[in-house]
């Protein structure tokens, strides 16, 4: 599938980063390891960009840039975020937009559900001559219904019997 | 009575009154011998079942043969145009598991070009159901499927979904489809992995279904295409020879209660749904639980309902592929073998058709008769032994007894293969039914008959050992079908086959031991078994099989004339192998993980797929760790699949890729 996207969307970051923001103690950063952090990240999320293959050539530097700024303003005080930290949000960020511009020129994975069931099957049972006790219950009921019952019926009636 | 039904009584009434005269002839030949031993009263209801089956196949194959002969057609593709389709729209179902996707997606996209020249293919969305285990191949899958919609541009649809758990096997791939999806489609075409169908059959199949709304299942028999080792010809060539024959007069057997085949066949979904949902069997497997030929339940259920399962004979377009070499075929045989056997407790279950209990019975025997035949002949030879120690008189051996025996052995071998020169004499009445003309075809048969000869007693060893494993409790295992050419080394032929070849040398050295005159009896029983590693070295043999193409022999109508879709689907082929080759080497794992391309297209087919798995912490855990010390490559296979059911954990690993 191509991804390269001549008529990708105006982009506007607004998407959370939250998830990839570490719990550990800040490290302090001067502002020249800000500095640095800064191009070392926007280097990484050109190359991501450019290997995505979904945004145009051209615009890929400014891309970058605003994700990058993007995630600045997202974690307020870059003194107390590591490098690893920094560049692991701002890939999150670059990644949501990679994304964001594929789900406009994906083909349907698969169309909306139809949801039903399948009427459920019957068990399997064995023909009614071939279950146990089957002819021994036949023999019973023949000798129920056989004349000698009838008979000793009649003789001897129950005793509830009007 | 109808048609049916009356020829339903001839052929039982023939098959019962041959049975009884051969029995009581062979009854004649084991009191002949100097007296009855108690070991061939043992054989007399052997041979009774082993010769009603005989008979009743040429039966079936002798009415099957004058029908094609009066008829004089031969399937084709339906000439029809698009004006007799609905305007319903049908689901092409494509179930895989772990199967080569590039020649899956080939296939599809083969038949929506075909559909494409018919103005059909807006009419029919293909859906690819993966029930693929093997990470490499899921994302395979992913690649091809990304692929194909992209060439395809809006000109047909494909679907592409996996299952994370296949629940119920294919049987239940399907299900889950009719569950989520088939509410929005009236009729469903399934196939399988290796399936190929014309555009004009299909459009053709669903223009009769939608004609008759009592038919709940109408499947067009498939001919087996495309391959070209020695042992795959020899099938397609008798596919194509005897199959229409067979096919025919199984059609004429069955009428409107015919059988389903899994696959190459159109099914009304609702009635499907409502209908066709498949019990759990009694009982623990291999015999019981979960069924796993699916499909003569299905047909048995549709019918139970009162809906008509037809063969559409008439038709052709419909084609699959077989296996290469004889492992290959055996290791399919045996999935069906104990499929087949469970259905012995359908047999008599309560509410299906008596037709669908013969289907059922018929599918038993179709692997059972092999360890009958088998014991069949053990005895014969025991008995032999024990009358020839015990007879005083040696003519006794010359008696008219001998007369009888040989005209039984006689009668047996012409119901065994005289359904091969009616398709000799079909071709000379029809000249344009063979693609190899009279005197080619001929000859192919002579050769698929010497090489069934031979093969027979090899497949007959492996159906027994099926049918006991079975039957001791031995489950089979769910094995994806070789589908490639594969040549065997003589390594490999001596290790699978060396079993064989001992047995053939017992069974020759008991045969010497006991009866010596019997040897030239039971030489192509014995030189089968004997010679199964040479057999099975060259039936393999691709150069043998395009050899004997270059010949003109063993040829089939496919080979001299392909159908258009054929030609669609090689053409893809060459295409996939002209990319394969400039793609990266490295495993699809290492590329989807690192790739944010692949990554995104991998995220989206999870989600929409509704097949998320979220992966145990500790299992999270490790796989990071190894990553950030050693690398995507070095995550083990164990995890790999876990990592890429879970798209969020996935899309984390992706970033600390890339942080890294």
């Amino acid at each position: 599938m191509s991804l390269d996207n001549s008529t990708a969307p105006v982009w506007t970051p607004d998407l959370s980063v939250s998830s990839f923001v570490s719990t550990r103690p800040p490290a302090v950063n001067t502002p020249a390891v800000r500095s640095e952090h800064r191009e070392e990240t926007l280097r990484l999320v050109q190359r991501y960009l450019r290997e995505s293959r979904t945004v145009k050539a051209d615009v890929i530097d400014r891309e970058a840039e605003r994700v990058v700024a993007h995630v600045e303003r997202r974690l307020g005080d870059c003194q107390l975020v590591t490098a690893i930290e920094f560049k692991r949000s701002a890939l999150g960020v670059a990644a949501e937009r990679v994304d964001a511009i594929a789900a406009a020129v994906f083909p349907s994975v698969v169309p909306l559900e139809k949801p039903t069931t399948m009427a459920e099957a019957q068990a399997v049972h064995a023909v009614r001559w071939l279950r146990p006790g089957f002819w021994a219950g036949l023999a019973t009921q023949r000798f129920k219904q056989s004349g000698i019952t009838r008979l000793a019926a009649s003789v001897r009636p129950s005793l509830t019997d009007e | 009575m109808d048609r049916t039904h009356l020829f339903r009584g001839i052929v039982i009434m023939v098959t019962l009154v041959a049975t009884v005269i051969a029995t009581n002839c062979y009854f004649v030949v084991i009191r002949g011998g100097g007296g009855i031993q108690w070991v061939e009263m043992l054989t007399v209801p052997l041979f009774a079942l082993l010769f009603a089956w005989i008979t009743f196949s040429f039966c079936l194959a002798t009415v099957g043969a004058a029908s094609l002969v009066l008829a004089g057609h031969r399937g084709g593709e339906a000439s029809h145009q698009r004006e007799s389709l609905t305007t319903a729209r049908t689901a092409v179902l494509v179930p895989v598991y772990n199967e080569s996707p590039e020649r899956v997606f080939a296939g599809i996209q083969a038949m929506i070009q075909d559909l494409a020249d018919h103005d059909a293919a807006s009419a029919f969305d293909f859906y690819v159901l993966s029930d693929t285990t093997d990470p490499e191949v899921w994302l395979q899958e992913e690649v091809a499927w990304a692929r194909l919609s992209e060439e395809l541009g809006g000109t047909g649809k494909v679907f592409y979904r996996r299952r994370p758990r296949n629940v119920a096997r294919k049987a239940g791939n399907i299900a889950d489809f009719c569950e989520r999806w088939g509410q929005g489609y009236p009729f469903m075409i399934v196939l399988d992995a290796d399936s190929l169908m014309s555009a004009s059959t299909m459009i053709e199949m669903v223009s009769r279904i939608s004609q008759d709304s009592k038919i709940g299942i109408l499947q067009v028999p498939p001919t087996p295409v495309g391959r070209n080792s020695l042992f795959a010809r020899l099938q397609q060539f008798a596919a194509q020879a005897y199959g229409p024959i067979y096919v025919q007069g199984f059609s004429l057997w069955a009428g409107d209660e015919g059988n389903y085949w899994g696959h190459n066949a159109i099914i009304r979904v609702q009635a499907f749904l409502d209908h066709c949902d498949l019990p759990v069997l009694p009982g623990k497997a291999p015999l019981g639980g979960e069924i796993l030929s699916h499909d003569f339940v299905e047909a048995a259920l549709m019918l139970r309902a009162g809906y008509k399962v037809q063969l559409a004979t008439d038709l052709g377009g419909s084609y699959e592929e077989c296996p290469t070499t004889l492992a290959d075929y055996a290791i399919r045989d045996q999935r069906w073998c104990q499929g087949n056997l469970q259905h012995t407790k359908l047999v008599a279950a309560e509410g299906f058709r008596a037709l669908s209990r013969f289907h059922f019975a018929s599918g038993v025997l179709a692997f059972a008769t092999a360890p009958l035949w088998i014991a069949f002949t053990f005895l014969c030879i025991v008995g032999a032994a024990v009358e020839r120690h015990s007879a005083s008189d040696a003519t006794t051996v010359f008696s008219s007894a001998s007369k009888i025996a040989l005209a039984l052995f006689a009668v047996s071998m012409a119901f065994l293969l005289l359904p091969k020169l009616w398709s000799v004499l079909l071709v000379i009445r029809h000249p344009s039914r063979a693609a190899d003309g009279r005197i080619a075809h001929a000859l192919s048969v002579l050769i698929e008959t010497v090489a069934s000869v031979l093969l027979s007693p090899i497949m007959a060893c492996f159906h027994s050992w099926f049918v006991l494993a079975a039957l001791s409790g031995v489950n089979v295992r769910w094995s994806t079908q070789q589908r490639d050419e594969h040549v065997l080394t003589w390594r490999e032929a001596a290790r699978q086959f060396a079993g064989f070849t001992l047995f053939g040398i017992t069974s020759l050295a008991l045969i010497a031991w006991a009866m010596p005159s019997l040897l030239p009896w039971f030489s192509p029983m014995t030189g089968g078994l004997l010679l199964s590693i040479p057999i099975a070295k060259l039936a393999s043999s691709v150069t043998l099989g395009q050899g004997l193409r270059a010949w003109g022999l063993l040829l089939i109508a496919e080979e001299q004339t392909p159908a258009q879709v054929i030609r669609y689907h090689q053409s893809a082929l060459r295409r996939g192998e002209s990319v394969r080759h400039r793609i990266d080497r490295r495993p699809l794992f290492e590329q989807f993980l690192l790739d944010p391309a692949l990554n995104v297209l991998h995220g989206r087919i999870q989600d929409a797929s509704n097949a998320i798995i979220a992966m145990n912490p500790a299992d999270v855990c490790e796989a990071k760790a190894v990553l950030m010390s050693d690398g995507a490559h070095a995550i083990p296979p164990s995890l790999r699949r876990a990592i890429l059911q879970d798209s969020q954990v996935f899309q984390q690993l992706h970033l600390e890729a890339w942080v890294r």
